[in-house]
């Protein structure tokens, strides 16, 4: 039984491989997307940033507006510096000026939901700090000037965006890659081979239909679980081109964080595959096959905004709350737990019932597999 | 080899199979001639347990179907050769022959033997998605022939084939036939009938209407299995 598993992930393998259309949405895509978005949309114009500056020293205000990024414009009047002031000043970046109450303390005024003002952020920070070495160069004899710089993000939702984009727009991301990246190996899988007639070829020979499924399954799993693998390495990729990418430039990964997120990933890609291959059994052909499990992404987008909304904001996620025993929606939040680097705790019951629900769904796929109305269904 | 007993199949109020009985002994290349939709692919997929038979029985060497017989049957679909496109036609053929068990050197050799006989050299190891109807469906024989199955079932297999391929077919058949494999050939070519096999059995309305004995014709076998199909058609 084994070596017939291997011999039809083998081959499945092979034919994916040499498959156009699934290496592009498998590997190329997820791979170049992120990467491709920063290069062509990511810095039209991050070379230039227009600041406001006020109560400065004179100095200090020719050292920027001498560099030939930064746009020193006219001081705000207003004192309530907030977002609304950002913009009633066409300040695509920053204002900077000097705390009242502190000596020698530097407040940066930025919008944290705009990547150019967190770019430009830490283009004044980079500024300032060239001054404080100028001036110490310059004046060995005077005292060091050594300011403190604070940052008062006006557009605070999560701590930052980048914040936002690790707990919001991640963990989306993550499901509907891997329920994309597998689509087309998938989809051809089973109801390919009704449509090419070899589908009773293969049932003919003296191999189980356990050993068939799992064959398939196998290699529909491995391509999914490197499929998002892949995203996720052109998101890394992507950030380390342009630094400021996403506002992630103090993105900082533990070692803990990767290995439970592969985990996770991993486990979701196991649900996603089985579910793709149970649907591509039922389907009479390719197109068909495709037309199902595309809705499987609305699906899981639902899932992972009621994780979002109700359980991970509430801190629910915790051990013996209901949510580790609902699968997928426990995957999700996990993944959103680790992404914000919280611990969690309840892994047992969240492989145990994924794991059940696959099985599950293996079994449908192997009952479907012996029904000649499902094998012939044209 | 083959025991029908009583087989019967109906696909929502369309009788197929009706009480359909025969017996094919070791050794034997049988015909099935019959019109479309008589039911010989039905039949075929019955006996690959295919297709699940709602009354009667299969028996391959005396075991019934249902109880795992030791003997499995090598199927050929000719409507479509069922080959993956992406896939050369030697790891087609050798997809195949792995589940079946035989690898390695048995492998290559049975691949290369039947290929030189099939004359397939100059493209066993090319992708089917280049291939003719004729080459694909001789890659479909090979990779029914490497799994050395004593029990060899044929469903309209020349189908969309040119004249000198449909000899290929004869030639290899007859090959097979001499290493005393059982054959159910099927086909609407009595001519290539005549020359396969030496039992034809006409199928018509779900049950044996004929069942001619070919090596007791003495001329003419073509004319005479024609004359009793028209006449069983016309009944």
């Amino acid at each position: 039984m084994i070596q017939s598993i291997i011999t039809i992930f083998k081959k499945e393998s092979l034919d994916a491989l040499r498959d156009f259309r699934s290496l592009v949405i498998t590997f190329l895509f997820p791979l170049i997307v992120f990467p491709a978005a920063v290069l062509l949309m990511g810095n039209k114009d991050a070379n230039s940033y227009t600041i406001s500056v006020r109560d400065l020293e004179p100095a200090l205000i020719t050292h920027l507006d001498r560099d030939p990024l930064i746009t020193v414009v006219k001081e705000p009047t207003d004192d309530s510096l907030t977002e609304k002031a950002l913009k009633a000043y066409s300040l695509d970046a920053a204002v900077v000026m000097y705390n009242k109450e502190y000596f020698n303390a530097v407040e940066i005024v930025y919008n944290n939901s705009t990547q150019k003002s967190i770019e430009a952020l830490e283009y004044i920070k980079v500024k300032l700090t060239e001054y404080q070495m100028n001036y110490i160069i310059e004046n060995p004899e005077l005292p060091h000037p050594g300011f403190v710089v604070t940052f008062f993000p006006v557009h605070d939702v999560y701590q930052g965006a980048s914040m936002f984009i690790l707990f919001s727009l991640l963990p989306v991301l993550i499901v509907i890659i891997s329920i994309t990246s597998p689509i087309a190996i998938a989809a051809d899988i089973f109801a390919g081979e009704k449509e090419r007639n070899s589908l009773e070829l293969l049932l003919s020979n003296p191999v189980s239909r356990f050993s068939i499924v799992i064959g398939k399954f196998s290699a529909v799993f491995i391509f999914g679980f490197v499929g998002v693998i892949c995203f996720l390495a052109g998101f890394l990729l992507s950030v380390a081109i342009d630094s400021s990418f996403l506002g992630l430039s103090n993105l900082i990964i533990t070692g803990t964080q990767i290995r439970s997120t592969l985990l996770l990933i991993a486990m979701l890609s196991l649900i996603t595959s089985s579910i793709e291959i149970c649907i591509s059994i039922f389907a009479k052909s390719t197109k068909e096959a495709q037309l199902y499990i595309l809705p499987l992404t609305m699906l899981f987008s639902a899932v992972n905004y009621i994780s979002e909304k109700y359980f991970f904001i509430q801190d629910s996620f915790l051990s013996g709350e209901i949510v580790n025993y609902i699968p997928v929606l426990n995957i999700i939040t996990a993944i959103r737990s680790v992404m914000m680097n919280r611990e969690v705790t309840s892994s047992v019951p969240l492989v145990t019932v994924n794991l059940l629900l696959v099985i599950f769904i293996l079994c449908i796929s192997q009952y479907a597999l012996s029904h000649e109305k499902i094998i012939y269904r044209s | 080899m083959i025991t029908v007993d009583s087989l019967r199949k109906s696909f929502g109020k369309n009788l197929i199979l009706n009480e359909l009985s025969f017996h094919i002994p070791v050794g034997q290349v049988t015909g099935i001639l019959g019109e479309n939709g008589a039911g010989k692919t039905t039949l075929f997929r019955i006996i690959c347990s295919l297709v699940k038979s709602d009354a009667g029985s299969v028996y391959l060497d005396g075991i019934n179907i249902n109880d795992s017989p030791d003997v499995h049957p090598s199927v050929f679909f000719g409507g479509s050769s069922g080959l993956y496109t992406r896939l050369t036609a030697r790891e087609n053929i050798a997809y195949f022959a792995e589940l079946n068990g035989i690898t390695g050197k048995e492998l290559d050799s049975k691949i290369n033997y039947f290929s030189g006989l099939l004359d397939m050299n100059h493209y066993i190891d090319r992708k089917i998605l280049q291939f003719s109807h004729g080459m694909k469906q001789k890659t479909a024989l090979v990779r029914m022939a490497v799994v050395n199955s004593q029990l060899m079932l044929l469903d309209e297999p020349t189908t969309g084939m040119d004249v000198p391929s449909i000899e290929s077919v004869v030639a290899f058949v007859n090959i097979q036939k001499k290493q005393s494999k059982t054959i159910l050939y099927s086909s609407h070519n009595i001519n290539e009938l005549v020359r396969i096999c030496s039992r034809i059995l006409i199928l018509h309305k779900g049950v044996i209407s004929a069942d001619i004995d070919i090596d007791n014709i003495d001329k003419k076998k073509s004319e005479v299995v024609e004359a009793e199909y028209l006449r069983i058609l016309k009944r």
